[in-house]
């Protein structure tokens, strides 16, 4: 997964010249969170200090153990069903989108 | 500011572009004849058609306007009765037994325009104008606070000492401002209409709900109502929450005061209002509606005048024909209502009120009830203690909660599961916690006593063991002295 996504985050910087915009990135991630993990349900949400807005994902579930992620200034993912994952797997994705949301922490929105 | 750079500034406000975008062939989406013709095709409609409104209503489908047109038009007491019933069968599957409470912190009036029913009206020399400087707000945050609020509504006047730089900042002094345990967690805002670039500014800063009143829908009232000013402008202000969506801003609240024209045609227009907002936006339409009603003002005769003002039962009927409509939408019932309508007018649909208000500008350190500094006068003087210990009478359990606006339920989203019926899931899990929290940190003895009865109630009615288990767990944790956990 760690390389899928940095992968397409260096395929999307070369191809656009220009430094990838957030939704983009999201929009990649997200597509590749599912390929990894199809029965996974994930949202991403824009930050604004106490908001967390909805910007895609998951519209079905309303768990009540949901994993709150944030992945920089800008930028969160919430699990809803984060117990399909193991801990080291959750771990793991979530230090690869850290990461990759760290690289771009200035997307423009 | 000089009246020389007051009028410049006016004059840069209105972007006509960023009306005419929404527009269809020039004209806005409401059409007045075709909405005074819609009310008399539905003039005499029969008990089975209402009946099957009604039904339509329960299975939480929007309805169309010729069925809205003939909710409003019946006549039969028995059907109201119908209505009433589904009304409360609709609060109670969408949200639940929990009422969201905030307060309103009025923080600027002084105002360019000249609504004729307004105590804010700029030609009103009996209104005292005020606007709040940082540490004057800071003090109306930390009373407000310490009374136990975590939502407010904030309140400004149109004004270039008060535009979207003035309100950015204030909404940072709400959310920065902590009082022991005790914080802002969303703060709303009650503002005129915005720019998309203005509102960008204000979604950055964090704010919750942005809410605009069209005040009247039917545009020959609203000219007459708004003879100056920027508020002149009808299609700049139906336009205000459109821009607001497309600024990112995806909680809208929208409005209709009550007494300006026939209640009827309001509850049209606020229902055509729903309808172009989802046309527009992807299915997602207003966070809440609010139907406030006309209420006297300082040295504001138009008020006494008004041939259009609702009695009580009629007040019912239209929030009754509201909560058919949009069953899916937050309704919010103001302290501009005494004790005894909201007792009664709750029950029919209302989601959220406001309650311990204080109006005047810097009301609430001051403990102020100079009505000169006032909008209007308040009906409801209660503090949120006895009404919170009221609505526990009434079985309702009182929410702070703000866990769906910083958990990614906003918008799309939340529309999505209320019109699925799902919020009160998480919902009345986390009005119970916040509920918990208020008892243990502001409560008198009296309403301790009555809302841990509510709450042992309310988690014995939570359908999920599971979750009945996890708030369990949540509420010993409060007991211990952990603060805002939610699901």
């Amino acid at each position: 997964m760690r390389y899928k996504i940095k992968g397409l985050l260096g395929d999307y910087s070369s191809n656009s010249g220009t430094e990838i915009s957030g939704t983009e990135m999201i929009q990649a991630c997200h597509r590749v969170l599912l390929e990894l993990h199809p029965e996974l349900k994930i949202r991403w949400a824009r930050i604004y200090g106490f908001r967390w807005a909805y910007l895609l994902g998951n519209s079905e579930l309303t768990s009540i153990n949901t994993v709150r992620i944030k992945l920089n200034e800008k930028y969160g993912i919430f699990i809803d069903n984060a117990e399909i994952l193991s801990q080291a797997e959750l771990k793991a994705m979530t230090a690869t989108l850290k990461e990759c949301f760290a690289h771009g922490a200035n997307f423009p929105q | 500011m000089q009246n020389a750079s007051v009028q410049e500034w006016m004059d840069a406000v209105i972007k006509p572009e960023q009306v005419e975008k929404y527009m269809e062939n020039g004209k806005d989406f409401i059409n007045d004849d075709s909405i005074h013709e819609l009310l008399r095709q539905k003039k005499q409609p029969d008990k089975r058609e209402i009946r099957e409104i009604i039904a339509k209503s329960l299975e939480l489908n929007r309805l169309e306007p010729e069925e809205t047109a003939a909710l409003l038009n019946c006549t039969d007491e028995e059907l109201w009765q119908e209505m009433y019933q589904a009304g409360l069968k609709i609060k109670q599957s969408v949200y639940g037994r929990r009422i969201v409470t905030f307060a309103p912190l009025y923080v600027s009036n002084y105002c360019v325009n000249s609504c004729v029913y307004c105590g804010f009206r700029k030609e009103n020399a009996e209104s005292v104008r005020h606007w709040l400087n940082r540490e004057e707000l800071r003090n109306e945050i930390k009373a407000l606070v310490k009374k136990g609020h975590k939502r407010l509504i904030m309140v400004y006047g149109e004004h270039p000492d008060s535009d979207v730089h003035y309100i950015a900042d204030t909404l940072r002094v709400a959310y920065e401002t902590k009082v022991g345990n005790g914080e802002i967690r969303r703060s709303n805002v009650n503002a005129a209409p915005l720019p998309v670039e203005d509102l960008k500014i204000l979604n950055d800063v964090g704010i919750g709900t942005f809410q605009v009143f069209q005040e009247t829908y039917h545009h020959d009232t609203y000219k007459k109502l708004h003879p100056r000013g920027i508020k002149a402008d009808y299609g700049w202000r139906l336009y205000a929450l459109h821009r607001a969506m497309e600024a990112g801003v995806d909680d809208v609240g929208m409005g209709a005061l009550f007494g300006l024209y026939d209640w009827k045609f309001e509850v049209m227009g606020l229902l055509y209002h729903t309808i172009d907002l989802e046309k527009c936006f992807d299915g997602v339409g207003p966070h809440t509606i609010s139907f406030p009603r006309l209420e006297p003002a300082v040295n504001t005769p138009f008020i006494e005048k008004s041939s259009y003002k609702i009695n009580d039962d009629t007040f019912k009927k239209l929030v009754t024909v509201i909560r058919l409509t949009v069953p899916y939408t937050g309704m919010i019932i103001t302290a501009r209502e005494n004790a005894r309508v909201r007792r009664e007018v709750i029950p029919v649909g209302c989601t959220q009120l406001d309650a311990g208000s204080n109006i005047a500008i810097g009301g609430y350190s001051k403990e102020d009830p100079d009505h000169n500094r006032q909008q209007f006068i308040l009906g409801d003087n209660r503090s949120l203690d006895e009404a919170i210990r009221d609505l526990a009478g009434m079985g309702y359990i009182t929410s702070f909660c703000t866990a769906g606006y910083r958990c990614g339920r906003t918008g799309g989203y939340f529309m999505d599961i209320a019109k699925k019926g799902k919020v009160h899931n998480l919902c009345m899990p986390n009005a119970i916690l916040t509920f918990k929290e208020y008892l243990l940190d502001y409560a008198s003895d009296e309403t301790r006593e009555a809302g841990e009865r509510l709450i042992n109630q309310e988690i014995d009615a939570l359908p999920d063991n599971q979750v009945r288990q996890k708030v369990l767990g949540f509420l010993e944790r409060i007991e211990a002295g952990e603060r805002d956990l939610y699901l």
